[in-house]
């Protein structure tokens, strides 16, 4: 039996993430009377190297045995302190974290009520860490492959960047080809590069790829397992045979998005009026060169930006980012098609951000694309063209401009099915509707669900460049898991006290893996540690507390408990 | 008591894949609620011993919740329908045993429902501010 | 094989030996464990492999000190063992019904043999009637064939006895079960004269070792039916009444009232046939609190009651083993503070039983509550 506990508290201030809400200081100072605390600190940054270091000094120069840090969701960094206790020379998993940054200052408004509450989670974490016991790191090993659901863009790069580095990869897609949104266009921007040669040596080589194995007609259906071995179900429209299911280490999403249909914005008259078309079906025509609308060349053709995209009204708040550069794409290569036609662009503001973007937009105004700041509330028709009726919202004056052809700039809206995934895949979706990424800075490829990666349009509107850059960035990390060849797995297990084990075998008819068995020599219950994956439910299932389960011992929940009563 | 000055405590017992992912998001997403409620991370739901949930109630808390995976969506295949037998049995048990039952909670919070999380503790708060403090609190021969 | 074991000179005590020494001497087992008289006059089970000791044995005395469930579990639970017949009362075998399923104890070479309960007192009470006036025995087996049950005057049945709605036995080979508790062997005193013979229900190939040769149907079906209907119907008045009593009283006092002596001796637990655990998580470290611990709890509440933790047993205890409780009330006839546990148990468990539609002692075959579920059942729990 170790002597008393030694505990450091730290609480961090996050910046002002916690400390605006929480009185940090009052939280160390409560800490500091707490029961085997020997030091507590705030500081601003505890995951900072030098907030790291405090720890790593007090371990050493103040003989600490436990740590207890209160901070941000062990989700986010339990691993960092974990590691910094470890550098400080004691069991990692004599670490506790305590989460008063999503759990208190981010959801409550009143400080003395948030720090009050800091301080109960405060204490309850300290009850715990004088109760913990050191455990030891365990792996599992991970089934080589990966499977990408998307045929687009994104889904193609990501898959032949896993397949290049050697692991077999299935590639699902929904529909019966490759190629996604980009295969329906004509000319990509700012190189106005043909986007079929662009895409077809692409889709060759996925085809032909030896470690990539295309699904088309294709759904995943169902999920089973985790990082490092996913089982997952799919299910072809076109097959009735036995629906394949793959066994892969780790899986992107790439789903992309879908077409804003602007029959929601009845008062834009698109499936009215044959003159007013979406850029997609633009692009159509682009292709084929043919621009006259009822056999006649359009004199007067008009743009429309943001159709679907910072819009309150139809519920879409974001900018698709894609908008304002095909746009200029395409207003230009209708200039080089009809020399004579007047071509304007009603836009709110013009985003050009990408490589090369604003040169490509000034390239379009220098050839007498007229750009209007002005939002079109409406267009009807007359005498066989329509006409745009609105603000100019530079001159604050009405608008009302006659056109031959209106170009509505549809945007991007995430899937009719990214619902039916985010249940199936257990992601969230943002407030936008794509799908989350774990962290909007620092993790933008990763999910919650560890071994689940976002590529492409499916986490939000993207360009082609930035499309391919997010795809390699979800393949590279996709990759780690496959290449390390094992997973870090929940070291705590389940454990039996043999002296206490009545060998009733409850712990072994709740466990859905197997792990604890009755030995028939002495009629106890073991645990196959390999099979244990840490859940609990033995535990609960035991009247002795004969199994249990580490890390979740009784003596720490009610511990932790108890503190919370006070 | 004057009911509008009583500030329930709520103690959670929140499965870390779900619930307690859920809590964080309505963190991350900075969605408001009150702070009545104190979280415990546990593995599971299934892992939930019913006496964890007693020895609190006892003690005078107002509410337990206890939050997992909705059916379906274990992370562990089965332990939220294992914790769904054994929360009904041990609230019949208090029902039964002079309790008020409805000081303790089983609901599912998915990862991606922080706003439900948010939502249940306020109604939890809520509910418990109506229903006043646990006797319990002041009980000391039990 | 229905048939009757004969009586002579009305001493059906001497047939019942006769009947189990014959087990022994025919070699169907190696020992039958059966309560027997010590020379000291108390009763007590034995595991008796030498059948002249037998003229001890006495499963008809209307005692219960302990619910002998217990005891079958160290003797059958693993091989090697003997071939035993264990002689039990109808709480007995449905006890040792829930104990085979947490593995605590094998039907597997174990004849049992299930005997008509007419009642019993606890050891005191039959300790005193002993001294002071004598069992009556004739009287006591006389009830079993008018159904009249009914204490010697001046004393009381146990108090679990005087509620219990299922104190027959049925034969696993007879298939009229009227809803008794199975065994292999059955002796039928229910609506019999046993001063004439006692009616036994045994497997064939059983008979046939134990040269029963001779079928007898004994009393009718009709009349041994009659008469455990008149018994049940008795007692399901004095249960649902006490049921209804102690329903007021957990709603009015809550079970810290109906608790408030206790002493936390665990002497319920100790006696409880249900309650297997080696060490009980009350004795565990996980309840040796710090001394500071107490002083935190009593500024907590203003006081703090010693021992700790008195009703977060009763509750875990209930929270343990009320689905699997068959209402033996060991636990009451044990406690020291008379306290109604056994009631209390027997109240909250019918409840809690309902609802998992769950009746202990039933079927070996029917799991636990707690171990099994279906994804389909109480969907609306956690969704509102």
């Amino acid at each position: 039996m170790e002597s008393q506990p030694r505990i450091g508290v730290y609480v961090c201030h996050c910046g002002t993430n916690i400390a605006a809400m929480v009185d940090v200081e009052q939280v160390a100072e409560f800490a500091a009377t707490l029961p085997h605390v020997v030091v507590a600190r705030d500081y601003l940054y505890m995951c900072s190297d030098p907030g790291q270091t405090l720890i790593k000094q007090d371990i050493q120069e103040q003989q600490l045995t436990r740590v207890v840090v209160a901070a941000c969701s062990p989700s986010m960094h339990e691993p960092t302190f974990r590691g910094a206790t470890r550098e400080g020379g004691i069991n990692p998993y004599f670490m506790q974290m305590i989460n008063i940054r999503e759990q208190c200052s981010w959801v409550h408004t009143d400080r003395e009520k948030a720090t009050q509450k800091a301080k109960a989670l405060v204490a309850s974490a300290v009850a715990k860490a004088a109760l913990l016991e050191p455990l030891e790191d365990r792996e599992v090993g991970v089934t080589p492959g990966a499977v990408v659901i998307g045929g687009g863009v994104a889904g193609m790069i990501a898959a032949l960047d896993v397949a290049d580095a050697g692991f077999p990869v299935y590639l699902v897609e929904k529909s019966d080809h490759l190629g996604g949104h980009v295969a329906d266009l004509n000319r990509v921007f700012p190189t106005l590069e043909s986007a079929k040669e662009l895409i077809e040596p692409l889709i060759k080589r996925v085809q032909t790829h030896p470690h990539v194995t295309v699904l088309l007609n294709s759904q995943v259906t169902g999920l089973e397992g985790y990082v490092g071995n996913f089982e997952l179900q799919v299910t072809n429209s076109k097959s009735e045979g036995p629906n394949p299911k793959l066994s892969v280490g780790s899986i992107i999403i790439a789903t992309g998005y879908d077409i804003f249909d602007p029959r929601r914005k009845p008062e834009l008259g698109y499936g009215q009026y044959p003159n007013v078309i979406t850029s997609l079906e633009m692009e159509h025509r682009l292709a084929t060169g043919d621009l006259t609308v009822d056999g006649r060349s359009p004199q007067n053709v008009a743009f429309i930006q943001c159709v679907g995209s910072r819009d309150a009204q139809v519920g879409n708040l974001y900018c698709s980012r894609v908008c304002c550069m095909y746009t200029a794409k395409q207003s230009r290569l209708v200039r080089e098609l009809l020399p004579q036609a007047r071509v304007t662009v009603f836009f709110i503001d013009v985003r050009v951000f990408g490589k090369g973007g604003e040169e490509f937009y000034d390239e379009t105004r220098a050839k007498r694309v007229r750009y209007r700041r002005g939002s079109v509330s409406e267009i009807y028709q007359r005498d066989g063209r329509v006409v745009l009726v609105g603000e100019d919202t530079l001159l604050s004056r009405p608008i009302e401009f006659e056109a031959d052809l209106v170009v509505l700039a549809v945007g991007m809206e995430p899937r009719a099915d990214t619902a039916t995934l985010s249940t199936l895949f257990k992601l969230p979706r943002s407030a936008d509707g794509f799908f989350m990424e774990s962290h909007p800075k620092l993790r933008p490829v990763d999910t919650v669900v560890d071994g689940v990666f976002l590529a492409g349009c499916c986490q939000g509107p993207k360009d082609i460049p930035d499309t391919v850059a997010q795809a390699k960035a979800a393949a590279s990390s996709a990759l780690i898991p496959l290449i390390l060849g094992t997973v870090p797995v929940e070291s705590a297990t389940a454990v039996v006290d043999a002296d206490l084990c009545a060998g009733c075998g409850m712990c072994v008819d709740v466990c859905p893996f197997g792990a604890p068995a009755l030995d028939p020599l002495w009629g106890v219950s073991r645990v196959n540690a390999v099979l244990c994956k840490g859940c609990g439910a033995c535990a609960a299932a035991c009247p002795s507390k004969a199994i249990q389960m580490q890390r979740f011992t009784p003596e720490q929940i009610m511990a932790q408990v108890d503190a919370l009563m006070e | 008591m004057n009911n509008n000055a009583f500030e329930p405590k709520i103690v959670a017992f929140l499965c870390n894949w779900c619930a307690y992912t859920g809590a964080d998001l309505a963190g991350t997403s900075r969605i408001q609620y009150p702070p009545n409620v104190r979280i415990i991370r546990v593995m599971c739901s299934g892992s939930v011993d019913p006496t964890y949930v007693l020895k609190p109630l006892l003690d005078g808390v107002d509410g337990v919740l206890i939050g997992g995976c909705h059916p379906g969506d274990c992370h562990y295949q089965s332990g939220n329908y294992k914790a769904r037998r054994r929360i009904i049995a041990l609230k019949q048990i208090l029902k039964s045993a002079g309790f008020d039952d409805d000081r303790v909670w089983l609901r599912w919070i998915s990862a991606s429902e922080g706003g439900r999380f948010a939502e249940t503790v306020t109604k939890m708060t809520e509910f418990l501010k109506e229903k006043g403090p646990n006797p319990m609190r002041r009980e000391w021969a039990v | 094989m229905k048939t009757v074991i004969p009586v002579e000179n009305g001493d059906t005590l001497v047939a019942v030996r006769g009947f189990l020494k014959r087990l022994l001497e025919a070699g169907v087992v190696d020992a039958v464990l059966v309560p027997m008289e010590t020379p000291a006059g108390a009763v007590t089970p034995a595991l008796v492999s030498d059948s002249r000791l037998l003229d001890a044995a006495n499963p008809l005395a209307p005692v219960m000190g302990l619910n002998a469930a217990r005891v079958v579990g160290p003797v059958s639970i693993r091989e090697p063992r003997g071939k035993i017949a264990a002689v039990l009362r109808p709480c007995e075998l449905r006890a040792l019904v829930e104990l085979v399923k947490l593995k605590q104890a094998s039907l597997d070479d174990m004849v049992t043999i299930g005997v008509d309960c007419l009642g019993t007192y606890d050891v005191p009470v039959y300790e005193v009637m002993r001294a002071d006036d004598g069992v009556d025995v004739a009287a006591y087996l006389a009830s079993a064939q008018s159904g009249e049950l009914a204490p010697q005057d001046g004393y009381a049945f146990r108090d679990a006895c005087q509620m219990c709605e299922k104190p027959h036995v049925s034969a696993l080979s007879s298939g009229e079960r009227l809803g008794g508790v199975e065994a292999v062997v059955t002796l039928e005193l229910f609506g019999a004269d046993l001063s004439a013979g006692i009616p036994v229900t045994l497997p064939d190939e059983l008979a046939e070792k134990l040269g029963l040769t001779d079928p007898s149907p004994g009393p009718s079906p009709a009349r041994r039916r009659e008469i455990i209907e008149k018994v049940i119907a008795a007692r399901t008045q004095v249960r649902d009444a006490r049921f209804a009593e102690m329903d007021r009283r957990l709603e009015q006092e809550g079970i810290e009232g109906v608790f408030a002596a206790c002493v936390r001796c665990h002497n319920c637990m100790t006696v409880c046939p249900i309650c297997y655990c080696k060490t009980c998580l009350f004795k565990s470290p996980t309840f040796d609190h710090e001394p500071l611990q107490y002083m935190n709890w009593a500024h907590r509440k203003g006081a703090y009651r010693l021992p700790a933790d008195t009703m977060l047993f009763h509750l875990t205890r209930l929270n343990h083993i009320v689905l699997s409780c068959v209402g033996c009330g060991m636990c009451t006839s044990a406690c020291p503070a008379e306290l109604p546990v056994g009631r209390v148990f027997r109240t909250i468990g019918q409840q809690v039983q309902a609802v998992f539609d769950y009746v202990p002692g039933g079927n070996v075959e029917e799991p636990l509550p707690l171990i099994t579920f279906r994804e389909d059942e109480w969907m609306e729990v956690g969704e509102e």
